[in-house]
């Protein structure tokens, strides 16, 4: 597979600010890098004089545009991380080909997730070089221990039943608190949601149910983004969802499996991603994936969540969706992957009803899609009946990938519609303003997010050309 | 309280409260909630609203019609979306500098369009220029816009639909009609004029300074009460150059009264002449704003006549007196004495380009492209210097100039930036927004010589201009 080179676009992505750009600008002569090499496999580095005796040192993956920098920077990406890319992006200087040295395989060692290709001097078995994996090996040996580890087991197994309680005692909490809101009625919920809600997020943070503090926590800021003639509906709709997580989880033992991780996942229990990949029965995919869009939001938590969501095409499309978690202020970063991607790679599956969010468990490599988006031949109504048996597989669903050919996008006053036969779905408002060019492009093959009520389009193919969600 | 037996009932109690309207659950959804279940109101909400998720949302009893796609313009071609979203959208890429009315009018003048799905990212661009790129361009944007008209090819106005074109359109095309039917022109504004706002009606009456005559006086006169102090100000202006008019002769009183008549000269005695300005007059602009309005209104040819001399002679007597000199500048645009024009750049103010561009050149009744070229060829005869070039002063002469300069001109402006001792990426990106397409390429190759944070926005903007005209709009 041709493997994808670092773009401007995405360099620009990267970039955690202007100023970083502009101070990578003045990096981009070559007299300045002593050194700038490649191992012809995605993988670059290079050597910048910077104002110390020392020359810093980079290495990028052009795969997934991972970087290292030695420099001192809070900014992540450097300067010269995003000088090294863009000089390879720009094709104007030129890179000696060579093998990674020690320093390039060092980092690559460290770094988790898909990286461009294994270091060259292990896959030719050279040079053993050290690893997070080899650390991990001395410290089993040392703690071999049997006495230890089941002291260690048994204090895990009072950890977990302590969090347990706790969760039982917030989600009693929620309950009563949801009880209290419905008896004084949510017509007026909205106005008094930003000092409720933080109070319940509070408590359910104390008991340990991080995913339910996070729902309650957003709930206001979510509401203001209303129509106030919509705020009730959505808050019914938020705290029903909350309730019915709570609830499935004090009976989780009666559920089935799939159903029983998923709520337990929504209440705030981790699941690692080592742990994912080593669960035998999770789902797993494997093909050349499409990216379709990327989004990004800011939790209350100061955490940065970015979605990219994928479709492997196929006759039956199937969907998928990498979530990063970034801090804000530490710069774009994550898996950076661009609408027009192709990614061809292996995902497995978080366990759940409805297996949408997913983690890449082996990477082949990235290009540009050579073509535009062909949406499966899928009417509205077939799409909205997909929706239909995942709510019922999971009550609480939230997101949903949907997307369906033959659609209008059509305005009634300010709220924009995606329209098919007798099937009116509501745009979402925080969508409207930047979907309406839709409206003048006429039938159209559309992808987007379906919670319910309303629809954030956010890629479409239509007789315009590609429109892709800013 | 006991009907509450459907989602929409539950809602209705929900929404007021169950301290206030308790639910009572028999009958309640079927058998959602099986016999012994608790009843809470928590549980009612959680079903009612898996209920109303399941029944789609209720569509809208009627739909906007879809506005007919009448804008025939071609979208700019696909290489180009970027390259524009790069220029003109996002931080630090500014939509209202000389650059960005480059691309404006070079789309005006190529007969494109943006694509409608650039139109959020260029809102500010678009709203900015929407007068050059028209009001079909704003189609996704202007359900709370004013009305900006539509956009019209230059050729295409006619008699029948001039009024829906954009008011620079609507002033060119009257600009235009009375080089060659002046008094149809005429009436055209004369039936216009009342329907239209004050910004709009000064355009139209400056437009009627082409091919001024007697036979309009009627109709100015009838004007001379408008309520718009700036229509009226336009209004005596024209008036004051009609011949035998009080006005007219108003004005060269008012001027002769307020210049000095003297001699000078040990051998041979020559005339001088000094102006008065004003007292109330401070700082450059006022009196600029002052020669402009009373200079402006009378012709070089006229004035000089008062004092017995020619035009030339009357120049060659004001000599040393800058005000005055830039008095019959004005002047001498106002009588097309372009010639006389070209005799005060040449030899006494070679800058006086820049004079004009505070008051406009339609305060001086220059409209049509053509009138354009010969100011700019006469007040522009020579070489530039740099001190006289900003990128604010550049971008004022593009705005006057509606367009790309002569090659000459635009030659002497691009020169006059590369001597210029404190070079700056805005200056080089307004003498580039100046360029007609002829010097396009070696524009670009020049900056590709520079510093990348010098040439780096012009660069981008020559790639636009040349990719637009290389492109064929087609309808």
């Amino acid at each position: 597979m041709k493997r994808l080179s670092l773009s401007l676009e995405k360099i620009e992505r990267l970039a955690p600010d202007q100023a970083s750009l502009a101070a990578a600008k003045k990096l981009l002569k070559p007299s300045g890098w002593p050194t700038l090499e490649d191992d012809g496999d995605g993988l670059i580095w290079g050597e910048c004089q910077g104002s110390g005796s020392t020359p810093y040192r980079i290495a990028v993956t052009e795969l997934d545009a991972g970087y290292k920098c030695t420099c001192p920077s809070r900014k992540f990406p450097c300067k010269h991380s995003l000088a090294l890319m863009w000089m390879r992006a720009d094709g104007n200087v030129a890179f000696n080909r060579g093998t990674p040295p020690q320093w390039v395989n060092d980092w690559l060692g460290r770094r988790r997730g898909p990286v461009a290709g294994k270091p060259k001097a292990e896959d030719e078995g050279e040079v053993a070089r050290p690893s997070i994996a080899a650390v991990a090996d001395e410290e089993e040996q040392e703690s071999n221990d049997p006495a230890a580890l089941a002291r260690a087991e048994a204090q895990r197994a009072r950890n977990r039943e302590k969090r347990e309680e706790l969760v039982a005692s917030g989600i009693a909490a929620m309950d009563q608190w949801i009880a209290d809101q419905l008896e004084r009625g949510i017509a007026g919920f909205d106005q008094r949601a930003a000092q409720d809600c933080a109070t319940l997020a509070k408590r359910l943070v104390d008991a340990k149910a991080g995913g339910l503090a996070n729902r309650i926590a957003m709930l206001p800021a979510q509401l203001f983004g209303l129509d106030e003639q919509h705020r009730s509906l959505a808050a019914a709709r938020a705290l029903s969802a909350a309730y019915l997580i709570g609830q499935a989880y004090t009976r989780q033992d009666a559920l089935p499996d799939l159903l029983r991780t998923d709520v337990r996942q929504a209440i705030g229990w981790s699941m690692t991603r080592e742990a994912l990949l080593e669960d035998p029965v999770a789902l797993k995919v494997d093909g050349v994936w499409r990216v379709l869009a990327a989004r990004d939001e800011v939790q209350p938590d100061r955490l940065r969540r970015i979605e990219t969501w994928l479709e492997r095409q196929s006759d039956e499309p199937v969907y998928a969706v990498l979530i990063d978690y970034i801090p804000v202020g530490g710069g774009a970063s994550g898996n950076m992957y661009m609408p027009g991607e192709l990614l061809d790679a292996e995902l497995v599956f978080y366990p759940s009803p409805v297996p949408l969010r997913a983690q890449i468990v082996g990477h082949r490599g990235t290009r540009a899609a050579d073509g535009r988006w062909q949406c499966a031949n899928r009417p509205l109504p077939s799409a909205i009946d997909a929706w239909r048996r995942a709510l019922s597989d999971k009550p609480w669903l939230g997101d949903y990938p949907l997307s369906a050919s033959g659609v209008a996008v059509r305005s009634a006053g300010d709220a924009l519609f995606a329209v098919s036969g007798d099937i009116a779905l509501p745009i979402a408002a925080s969508s409207a303003e930047v979907a309406r060019p839709l409206c003048e492009a006429g039938e159209l093959a559309m992808f987007g997010l379906w919670d319910g009520s309303g629809l954030t389009p956010l890629l479409a193919e239509t007789q315009l050309g590609e429109w892709v969600a800013p | 309280m006991g009907s509450a037996v459907s989602p929409a009932g539950i809602f209705d109690a929900l929404m007021q409260g169950t301290a206030r309207r308790p639910l009572v659950p028999e009958g309640v959804l079927g058998n959602g909630i099986a016999p012994g279940e608790p009843c809470t109101a928590p549980r009612l909400m959680a079903l009612a609203v898996l209920v109303e998720l399941f029944d789609l949302p209720t569509a809208p009893t009627q739909f906007d019609d879809v506005a007919a796609q009448d804008d025939r313009r071609a979208i700019v071609p696909e290489n180009v979306r970027p390259l524009i979203l790069r220029l003109v959208s996002g931080k630090g890429n500014p939509s209202d500098d000389a650059a960005a009315l480059a691309l404006a009018l070079a789309l005006d003048a190529a007969g494109w369009r943006l694509h409608p799905f650039d139109l959020p990212r260029l809102d500010a661009f678009v709203r900015k220029h929407s007068e050059v790129l028209g009001q079909a361009v704003r189609g996704s944007t202007d359900q709370d816009a004013e009305r900006a008209g539509d956009w019209f090819a230059g050729d295409s106005l006619d008699p029948t639909n001039w009024t829906l074109a954009t008011s620079a359109r609507k002033a060119a095309f009257i600009a235009e009609l009375r080089g060659s039917e002046p008094a149809r022109a005429r009436a055209l504004v004369e039936a216009q004029l009342p329907l239209e706002k004050a910004d709009v009606r000064l355009r139209l009456i400056d437009a009627l300074a082409t091919s001024l005559s007697g036979d309009d006086r009627p109709f100015l006169e009838s004007l001379a009460n408008d309520r718009a102090p700036t229509v009226k100000q336009a209004v005596t202006r024209l008036l004051a150059r009609l011949p035998g008019t009080g006005a007219a002769a108003a004005q060269i009183e008012e001027l002769v009264s307020r210049i000095t008549e003297g001699k000078a000269g040990l051998l041979r005695k020559r005339v001088t002449l000094k102006l008065q300005l004003p007292a109330n007059l401070k700082g450059p602009a006022p009196i600029t704003d002052w020669l402009a309005a009373n200079f402006g209104a009378v012709s070089s040819a006229t004035l000089a006549a008062a004092f017995g001399l020619s035009s030339e002679a009357m120049l060659e007597a004001a000599q040393g007196d800058d005000e005055l000199v830039k008095g019959i500048a004005f002047a001498a645009c106002a009588g097309r004495e372009w010639s006389l024009l070209a005799e005060i750049a040449r030899r006494q103010a070679p800058h006086i380009w820049a004079e004009f561009l505070q008051p406009g050149l339609a305060a001086f009744g220059v409209v049509s492209p053509a009138e354009r070229s010969q100011w700019i060829s006469a007040a522009m005869p020579g070489a530039v210097a740099p001190g006289a070039l900003n990128s604010w002063v550049l971008t004022a002469l593009h705005e006057a100039f509606a367009g790309p300069l002569p090659p000459a001109q635009a030659q002497a402006i691009f020169a006059g930036a590369q001597k210029a001792s404190h070079p700056n990426a805005d200056l080089f990106a307004a003498a580039t927004a100046l360029m007609p397409f002829e010097l396009l390429v070696d524009v670009r190759a020049a900056l590709g010589r520079m510093p990348a944070e010098l040439g780096a926005r012009a660069s981008l903007l020559t790639d636009i201009l040349i990719s637009l005209n290389q492109g064929t709009a087609q309808p």
